[in-house]
């Protein structure tokens, strides 16, 4: 039987809606890009043809009554008014990451949700990974045994190809690292290992926003209270895994490339043998599977208006641990700032 | 206080001058040509304004209020020619949008590589002249500085040329990141022992000289060579690199300047050789058909006869042909040795190479140019660097 695609209009075209939705629209049969809004009406036109999308228009607002969701892919500070109005314009809506820049707007754009019944997605992709899925029912179904602590870096020299400099002003982009690659990393530990408990923060920040940054995080969920710590950065390469150790075994998952999930007996230390993961009918995962896993989600929140499985409610606990982090940030020590004399 | 405009701040130099006048308090506006290069500046209260050095109206833009302008971008994008015709005509914008906008000073970072990889003298002063030499990064800086004279002679531009040498340290990918990346795999050597003359500038060192430069009245309309004080050899550069990894990454190989051009010369042969036999063998009809009975092989080579037959012109079947056979017979520039440590670049083996002294002189006599930090300092921050950037 033909499906009939749900018609979906994206709003702001950087790099996130050309490198990931895009692309993620084109490899389904459920989900068609009909029009692409965006203030610089030459980047849409330029996407429009490279997608071959019929409606580019100035004006988000014009999608309203055009299409059937709207994908909010604007800079960070735009995303809760954008999402409100257009909920309130009783169109469903997919708010790319963060959902809102504190918590506040995030509480009052979920409550919108709500009362006008509009679905209301997340874009924290990564909960769409067939490796977090599989740490989640690890985890869930206590195999490692009682979990002593964790561990997670992810980090690499910046190279996502921005399309305008919004990322890097604090006050349209909520915040550096953090809240960008910190919005899916937070996440999966706090969907995996539980809620806030205690944290320590620092970061690199001089009086713009932070590249790199460090914490430790205490957590309690039904595994018990348990302590790890997050380092992530866009000046550097670290080792972009998770580990999670238990008293039996201890587990690594990938954080890019393939995304490998490795479980080994915690007694064999850090080097023992490691068994690739194989779960949900894919041995390996990649970060464009997850971005159409994501879009599938959303048309089918579409078609049913029925809450999605990554609903913005289900985001408000990372929000407001990245908020608390910058409210009380301490600085990094960065080991090349030493003082240069000025001339007298 | 009046501001001061940095080209190229999303590089290294760039990237600590910009976060030393912030420390001093200077507002800085930065030109930026690629956004996503930008997350070490992100860090502090800078202007980001769009645009390429290229484009001499965005210079302007980035002007805008500023005073003294550090002109430190250069284009690694194209081919040599390219960086060549972009580092001239870049720097001519960013001399002309300055000398209309009246700043009161630019300082126009060049390069010690105006001389060549290895200038014959065993000291070079300022007062040594510079022809082109066939080096498309040298001459594009000579021809920058060409332009920046002659503005500063026609307009009374304050401009201040500042040649740096080995500049090292935090975030320099030429000279530390590639150092410590060529030791880790295995692939670094000591050309001549490590004899030859490293003439190392710690990087704060030389945004001291910047600083100087930008505010000395005598400065104006001079060029002056930036370096350490302390010359040291290739041997000390590069160990001090291999202990910030660790002891174990010690000793390093050896080999002579000419013993690495014999086994260039044996590498290469060794290349043509496997080429001319592979080659040889799929022009054996007998071979060609062996190999055309394995089934994958057969279905694969098929499909390619059918798809070239049916899509490719002939024309361009013939010129595809002449291209595979060109590009796999023509040998790259670096061929590695059969055997033992891959061989460093020809150009790198004659920065090794050389003894040639750049005199400081100058900048310490009329900037008062004194360097706060010594080699085994400058070292000490540079291993604490790799260790936290992991490399």
């Amino acid at each position: 039987m033909a499906i009939t695609p749900v018609r979906i209009g994206i709003v702001g075209c950087g790099a996130v809606t050309s490198v990931c939705h895009l692309p993620a629209a084109r490899a389904l049969r459920e989900a068609a890009v009909v029009a692409l809004a965006d203030t610089n009406l030459e980047r849409a036109a330029f996407l429009a043809r490279r997608f071959g999308i019929a409606t580019v228009t100035e004006d988000y607002r014009r999608l309203i009554g055009a299409v059937d969701g709207v994908i909010v892919a604007l800079p960070h500070a735009l995303h809760a008014p954008v999402a409100t109005e257009l909920l309130r314009a009783g169109i469903p809506v997919l708010v790319e990451k963060p959902l809102a820049t504190t918590t506040e707007e995030a509480l009052q754009l979920v409550a919108v949700a709500r009362e006008t019944g509009m679905p209301l997605q997340a874009g924290y992709m990564f909960r769409y990974s067939r490796a977090a899925r599989l740490v989640k029912r690890i985890l869930d179904e206590g195999w490692l045994g009682p979990i002593q602590g964790f561990s997670l870096e992810s980090g690499g020299i910046y190279s996502w190809p921005i399309a305008s400099g919004f990322f890097w002003q604090k006050a349209q982009a909520g915040g550096g690292v953090l809240i960008d690659t910190g919005s899916h990393m937070l996440d999966l530990l706090l969907w995996w290992l539980g809620d806030v408990v205690d944290l320590e923060y620092r970061d690199d920040n001089l009086g713009g926003v932070e590249a790199d940054c460090w914490m430790t995080l205490v957590l309690r969920g039904p595994a018990g209270v348990v302590r790890g710590e997050v380092t992530m950065s866009r000046l550097r390469r670290l080792r972009s895994a998770a580990r999670i150790v238990g008293s039996a075994f201890t587990l690594e998952c990938g954080l890019s490339g393939r995304y490998p999930v490795r479980v080994w007996p915690t007694a064999w230390g850090g080097n023992g043998v490691t068994f690739a993961s194989e779960y949900e009918g894919g041995a390996t995962d990649s970060f464009e599977r997850m971005f159409v896993e994501q879009m599938r989600e959303f048309a089918r929140a579409i078609r049913e208006r029925t809450p999605p499985a990554v609903a913005g409610e289900s985001v408000l606990g990372v929000i407001a641990l990245i908020e608390r982090c910058y409210r009380e940030r301490r600085p990094l020590e960065q080991p090349w700032l030493y003082p240069v004399k000025g001339p007298s | 206080m009046a501001g001061a405009l940095v080209t190229g701040a999303t590089g290294f130099i760039g990237g600590r001058l910009t976060e030393v006048l912030v420390a001093l308090g200077v507002p800085v506006r930065a030109l930026v040509r690629t956004w996503s290069a930008a997350a070490r500046i992100s860090r502090l209260p800078v202007t980001m304004l769009p645009g390429d050095v290229l484009d001499l109206d965005a210079v302007r833009r980035a002007m805008a209020g500023c005073d003294v302008v550090y002109h430190c971008a250069v284009d690694w994008r194209g081919g040599g020619r390219q960086n060549r015709l972009s580092s001239a005509r870049g720097t001519r914008n960013v001399l002309q949008a300055a000398a209309d906008a009246g700043v009161s000073r630019v300082v126009f970072l060049s390069t010690v590589g105006v001389f060549g990889r290895s200038p014959a003298k065993p000291l070079v002063t300022e007062d040594e002249p510079t022809p082109h030499t066939g080096d498309d990064y040298g001459d594009g800086k000579i021809d920058a500085e060409r332009a920046a004279l002659d503005v500063h002679r026609t307009r009374g531009l304050p401009v201040v040329i500042l040649r740096p040498t080995i500049v090292y340290g935090p975030f320099s990918r030429s000279w530390t990141v590639s150092t410590v990346a060529a030791i880790r795999e295995g692939r670094m050597v000591l050309v001549d022992g490590g004899a030859g003359v490293c003439n190392a500038l710690y990087v704060d060192n030389l945004i001291e000289a910047m600083l100087l430069a930008a505010r000395h009245p005598q400065a104006s309309g001079q060029v002056f060579h930036i370096s350490d004080p302390e010359v040291v050899t290739w041997k000390t550069f590069i160990e001090a690199h291999a202990r910030a990894l660790g002891e174990g990454y010690l000793p390093l190989p050896e080999m002579t300047a000419a013993e690495i051009e014999r086994r260039r010369g044996e590498a290469r042969q060794a290349r043509r050789s496997t080429i001319k036999e592979s080659l040889r063998i799929l022009r054996d009809r007998q071979m060609r058909q062996a190999l055309m009975r394995i089934p994958a092989v057969g279905r694969v080579g098929e499909l390619a006869r059918w798809a070239a037959r049916t899509v490719v012109p002939p024309g361009m079947q013939r010129r595809l042909r002449e291209y595979v056979v060109s590009a796999t017979l023509a040998a790259p520039e670096e061929p590695s040795a059969p055997a033992g440590p891959a061989l460093p670049s020809r150009s790198l083996v004659q920065i090794y190479a050389s003894r040639t002294v750049f005199s400081v002189e100058k900048a310490r006599r009329v900037l008062g140019y004194a360097p706060g930090v010594d080699f085994q300092e400058g070292m000490r921050r540079t291993a604490e660097w790799v260790r936290w950037a992991r490399l």
